[in-house]
């Protein structure tokens, strides 16, 4: 009987040990090429971005005018940006690490491009259109009301947002363009604009660089909060819900509370914060 | 005649002879080196050009696939850079040349002119004709041809050459839609010409002939020089002498001269034979005294 109670005791404390012990995330992805002036906001904190460092759930990165970056996930999807631009890793991995079956990735501005295997599609919302490659590659140039598309080899299924459209695919060759929530436009070769306008290293295959970073580098390098400037191309956006919640801890700084509380009506979220005594419950005197 | 005449007269036939014979051999033995070396040059540019041709189609246009998805190079086209070579090195030797010589060209550059035209028809109509060498003559001189047919040997020429349809949209934002289009598989469409100026190894040619003949010459005339000192001195003067003799004992003047000679090759012997016929003459002449 007592030595049964010892071993339960001793299963117990090994379970306890166990549970305890910090469960290591799988690498959801690492972003391999970073040049010029690459910052990435985790949190409502940016930190300067170093090659090796891993794509985190919710990263957003801002990417210089003369700036570069590259992320590759796991399992496959690739995607360079040249700057200026912005993007959020909307939807890389699950709590526990694991990657998501189709990461998604906002891009608010700037020049990409992707590639995805056909295990892991990826999918890029951009400002006119939302676009799903698996198994292809494509190009792509967006800011907040122009959206153009070259698939350079494979299919790509693209979306219209704020459309009614079923989406179609885009086969290898085909470029599309969409600008102010227009009709898109489809010809078959990337207009001479366009590729005048692409940064000449999309010419060549995207390189694969994940092997070289084995080991992630120390921990990046602290910078400021985030503006209210900032965040709000991403409180406008269509992730609204998850980025107040994500910045909300920055209302402790006055210099963003005044921000927010001198346009109130664009953060009602924030309203109850800013202002609680309009929350308040009415005095029970004044009920009378 | 004199001897002497005859012997010169002889001695000449056969030297003009033996000159002529000499001439006309070596002139062609020069000629044919000359031309089988520049036979060999052109056959040397002909594999510089196949081996460019060669290296561009395995290493430079698998890197530039991606690339070709965006814009048309024609860096990846082996033509293209094979005739890019070449027009680098006339820069330096613009008496040689090279073309893909095409009747039905993507780029209006590479068509044929007449007489390649006349080149492609031989290989079309003779398939089994691998090489064709010719001379012609241009405006910088006389020029060796070699030309080997080109062909649609592989299927994957007819991607860009068989409609515009399927040919690539970049290739056809460069070049068109009128030019390089209905290719068949294995139609003879143009030829690699090589091109290389016969001047210098003619021009060498013809002066090592010019010296090989001035020192044949040279010999000749030493050796007919040479041969006419030799005959005078020995047997000419010689047989002068002994004639004089012979002469004057003939007419009774037997105290002429002795026939005398240190030498023992036929004019000595004729001379002792001489000298004992005198001695039997003059022992006869007493005798009848």
């Amino acid at each position: 009987m007592i030595v049964r109670v010892i071993k339960l005791h001793r299963l117990a404390l090994l379970l306890m040990v166990a549970f305890a012990l910090p469960v290591r995330a799988m690498d959801a992805g690492v972003y391999t090429i970073v040049d010029g002036d690459v910052r990435v906001l985790r949190g409502a904190t940016w930190f300067r971005l170093t090659p090796g460092a891993r794509v985190l759930d919710g990263d957003v990165v801002d990417i210089d005018e003369h700036g570069q970056a590259q992320l590759e996930l796991a399992e496959g999807a690739t995607l360079n940006a040249q700057g200026p631009a912005l993007l959020h890793a909307a939807a890389i991995a699950t709590a526990d690490g694991k990657p998501i079956p189709i990461a998604e990735i906002v891009i608010a501005r700037g020049w990409l491009k992707a590639s995805a295997a056909k295990a892991r599609p990826l999918r890029m919302k951009m400002a006119m259109m939302t676009v799903t490659i698996a198994d292809a590659v494509a190009v792509a140039s967006c800011d907040a009301r122009r959206t153009e598309l070259f698939v350079e080899s494979g299919t790509a299924s693209v979306a219209l947002n704020r459309s009614k459209d079923a989406p179609r695919d885009a086969t290898a060759g085909e470029f599309v363009s969409r600008a102010d929530e227009r009709a898109p436009i489809v010809v078959n070769r990337a207009p001479a604009a366009f590729l005048a306008a692409m940064p000449r290293a999309f010419r060549d295959p995207l390189p694969v660089l994940a092997g070289h970073f084995a080991v992630a580098p120390e921990a990046l390098v602290k910078g400021r909060e985030i503006s209210l400037a900032e965040a709000d191309p991403w409180l406008a956006g269509a992730n609204r819900k998850s980025f107040v919640k994500r910045f909300t801890p920055r209302l402790a700084d006055p210099a963003f509370r005044a921000a927010v509380a001198a346009h109130s009506s664009a953060y009602p979220e924030w309203d109850r914060i800013i202002h609680p005594e309009k929350y308040r419950p009415k005095d029970a005197t004044d009920a009378k | 005649m004199k001897l002497i005449w005859k012997f010169n007269l002889v001695l000449l036939g056969i030297f003009l002879l033996g000159f002529a014979i000499a001439g006309y051999v070596s002139y062609g033995v020069v000629q044919a080196n000359a031309r089988e070396e520049i036979v060999q040059n052109a056959r040397l540019m002909m594999e510089a050009a196949l081996a460019s041709r060669t290296y561009t189609n395995t290493q430079v246009k698998p890197l530039l696939e991606t690339q070709l998805k965006y814009a048309f190079l024609p860096q990846t086209v082996p033509a293209y850079a094979a005739t890019e070579m070449f027009t680098e090195m006339r820069k330096r030797h613009p008496d040689y040349g090279y073309k893909e010589a095409t009747l039905n060209p993507t780029n209006p550059r590479d068509r044929a002119s007449d007489w390649e035209a006349d080149v492609v028809q031989v290989f079309r109509q003779s398939p089994a004709n691998k090489e064709l060498i010719g001379e012609r003559e241009t405006p910088t001189g006389r020029a060796l041809y070699l030309a080997r047919p080109i062909d649609v040997s592989s299927a994957a020429c007819l991607v860009c050459h068989s409609t515009a349809e399927v040919a690539p949209k970049t290739m056809l934002d460069l070049y068109g839609s009128a030019n390089g289009f209905g290719w068949k598989f294995q139609e003879v469409i143009g030829a690699q010409v090589v091109s290389v100026p016969m001047s210098v190894p003619v021009q060498r040619a013809n002066e090592t002939f010019r010296t090989f003949m001035l020192s044949l010459a040279v010999v000749f005339v030493a050796t007919f020089v040479l041969l006419n000192v030799m005959l005078h001195l020995m047997v000419i003067r010689r047989v002068t002498r002994l004639a004089a003799i012979a002469d004057q004992v003939s007419l009774g003047n037997l105290d002429a001269g002795e026939f005398k000679s240190r030498s023992r090759d036929e004019i000595g012997v004729l001379t002792d034979a001489l000298a004992r016929m005198k001695i039997s003459l003059v022992q006869a002449m007493k005798m009848l005294e």
